[in-house]
């Protein structure tokens, strides 16, 4: 396999690493498998993840690129009046662009976490060529048994109501407390849940692949089965698989909760590529 | 500004060239050595913020991931002082190809300044070294980081996959951590250099001290107090990306108003 630098994108202000598989290895018709930036973290992921992630599928025979979108990592940020989440959306589509030109790959699967995870989402609802994602820690819209699990530990332990109580009325009237808030440069908002959901169905009927991971440590998120209960009335058609890794933080810091993760993200994209399938046809 | 590749085959190193942005560039190339793990991801910011700043105002600019961190070939655990070192080498020819810069300076920050001073050796023609917040004895820093995990998470058993040790998300090898342990930037002469300067984002008693023994060494150099504490060793700052706005333009202050050699 051989890694190599790339400066991606119309006005080449795109820097990623593309993972090429030895050729004995490579089947037809298998996706180019793309890492999106998690949060403001550059393109070699959480703990290296996305370079452990990428080698692991080169050894498969996948293409992989690692990369990062405008303004995080080594990317410039481009000079013009788009809205941030739209030119996330551009740059990635820029690089499905530029493998389909150079190299003839039409079908892509986008992996992404945090925010990259609701990135992948954004532009698997907008380009065709996207046949597969993978989020991580994704949408985290609250459901009546999340506000259950939530509470009820609250109402068992009085003290510890209170104490929220407490804190949560500093928060309101302390200026310290305000400014460090305020200072938070990166919070997260999710567009409406109507809208996410309208995207997913179409992504089903588009044939679309959809593999959610979730932590077990994120804030809005408290149990298993919450994404099918967000999405209740998406019909998934099977295309969906849900994965829950109670003991896992938000960015799978530890080695093994994180080797896990990549056996069950390999052991599915291998899956829903069905190698044997695909070369018998 | 150029990503790519270089070094051996089987062990290719990233790297990001910065050309001279001026239209007379200084003859001077600028060699950045990161820190490793963890502060690695927390640092590439701001060091990519440092690496625009220096070739503004004409140098030529090369930061690097060493083998087995980053982009860099290797699985994290194969690190080892050893190979960083012989790494650092490998960047700082790299550097004078590239650029034909006729005489290189060192920025290395964290284990990174400790990496550049080990590295140092007869063959290079160095004009700076800066130490930014330097990892002086390996031994406390392998213990600082210990600690960090320890409040990161109290019940962890760190050795439960294997004979690595794992230590805020990442794998440390028992040689890994045995060359860390062995550095030691107050018995370690540094040679082939006329200027090593400090650039602390804290005062502490050992880079005092580290300052005191380059100077009694013969060494032009300052030590800079930029007060924007970092943090290390902060459970609360451990993954925050590092925002170091005036540390970097006193480090480029540093290298435009040093001596020549």
């Amino acid at each position: 396999m051989m890694e190599k630098a790339y400066k991606f994108g119309k006005k080449k202000n795109l820097v990623g690493i593309g993972l090429w598989p030895d050729a004995t290895l490579v089947r037809n018709n298998r996706p180019a498998v793309l890492f999106l930036n998690a949060g403001l973290l550059h393109r070699v992921g959480p703990f290296r993840f996305n370079v452990d992630m990428a080698r692991i599928l080169a050894t498969a025979g996948y293409y992989t690129i690692r990369f990062d979108v405008s303004g995080i990592g080594d990317s410039i940020m481009h000079k013009d009046s788009m809205a941030y989440s739209e030119r996330i959306k551009g740059d990635v589509i820029e690089i499905m662009d530029f493998l389909q030109e150079q190299f003839g790959i039409k079908r892509f699967l986008l992996i992404g976490l945090c925010s990259g995870a609701e990135n992948a989402h954004a532009v698997a609802a907008e380009d065709r060529r996207v046949s597969g994602i993978i989020m991580m820690d994704g949408f985290t819209y609250p459901t009546i048994f999340f506000y259950l699990l939530d509470y009820v530990p609250y109402f068992m332990n009085p003290l510890r109501l209170i104490n929220r109580v407490v804190n949560r009325i500093k928060k309101k009237f302390s200026p310290a407390v305000k400014e460090n808030s305020n200072n938070q440069i990166f919070v997260r908002q999710f567009p409406p849940k109507e809208k996410v959901a309208h995207e997913l169905d179409e992504m089903v009927q588009r044939g679309v692949n959809i593999l959610n991971i979730y932590s077990g440590k994120i804030t809005g998120y408290n149990y298993a089965n919450q994404y099918r209960d967000m999405f209740r009335s998406v019909n998934f058609k099977g295309k969906m698989q849900l994965q829950f890794f109670k003991n896992a933080d938000h960015t799978f810091s530890s080695i093994a909760e994180r080797k896990r993760m990549m056996d069950c993200i390999f052991g599915w994209i291998e899956e829903k590529n069905n190698t044997t399938k695909n070369d018998n046809n | 500004m150029v990503p790519f590749y270089f070094g051996e085959n089987k062990k290719q190193l990233f790297g990001v060239y910065y050309a001279s942005e001026m239209q007379i560039p200084l003859e001077t190339g600028v060699l950045i050595c990161p820190p490793v793990a963890q502060e690695y991801i927390r640092t590439y910011l701001v060091i990519r913020q440092l690496c625009f700043l220096l070739s503004a105002v004409g140098f030529h600019v090369l930061k690097f991931d060493y083998f087995a961190v980053g982009d860099s070939a290797g699985s994290s655990e194969e690190g080892s002082v050893e190979q960083w070192k012989n790494d650092v080498w490998t960047a700082y020819n790299e550097l004078k190809d590239m650029s034909g810069a006729k005489i290189v300076s060192i920025i290395g920050l964290r284990l990174g300044a400790a990496l550049a001073a080990e590295a140092i050796t007869d063959g290079m023609i160095l004009k700076d070294i800066v130490l930014w917040d330097p990892v002086i004895l390996g031994k406390n820093y392998m213990d600082d980081l210990r600690q960090l995990q320890f409040l990161l998470n109290p019940h962890k058993n760190v050795f439960a996959e294997n004979e690595n040790e794992e230590i805020l998300g990442f794998p440390f090898s028992e040689r890994m951590v045995r060359s860390i342990e062995n550095i030691n930037l107050l018995t370690k002469s540094i040679p082939n250099i006329a200027n090593a300067h400090i650039a602390a984002s804290e005062d502490k008693l050992q880079y005092r001290q580290l300052y005191e023994k380059l100077k009694s060494a013969g060494l032009d150099g300052c030590y800079r107090i930029i007060n924007e504490p970092a943090n290390w060793n902060s459970i609360r700052d451990y993954d925050q990306a590092l925002l170091a706005n005036n540390m970097i333009h006193a480090i480029r202050s540093i290298l435009l108003s040093s001596k020549d050699p």
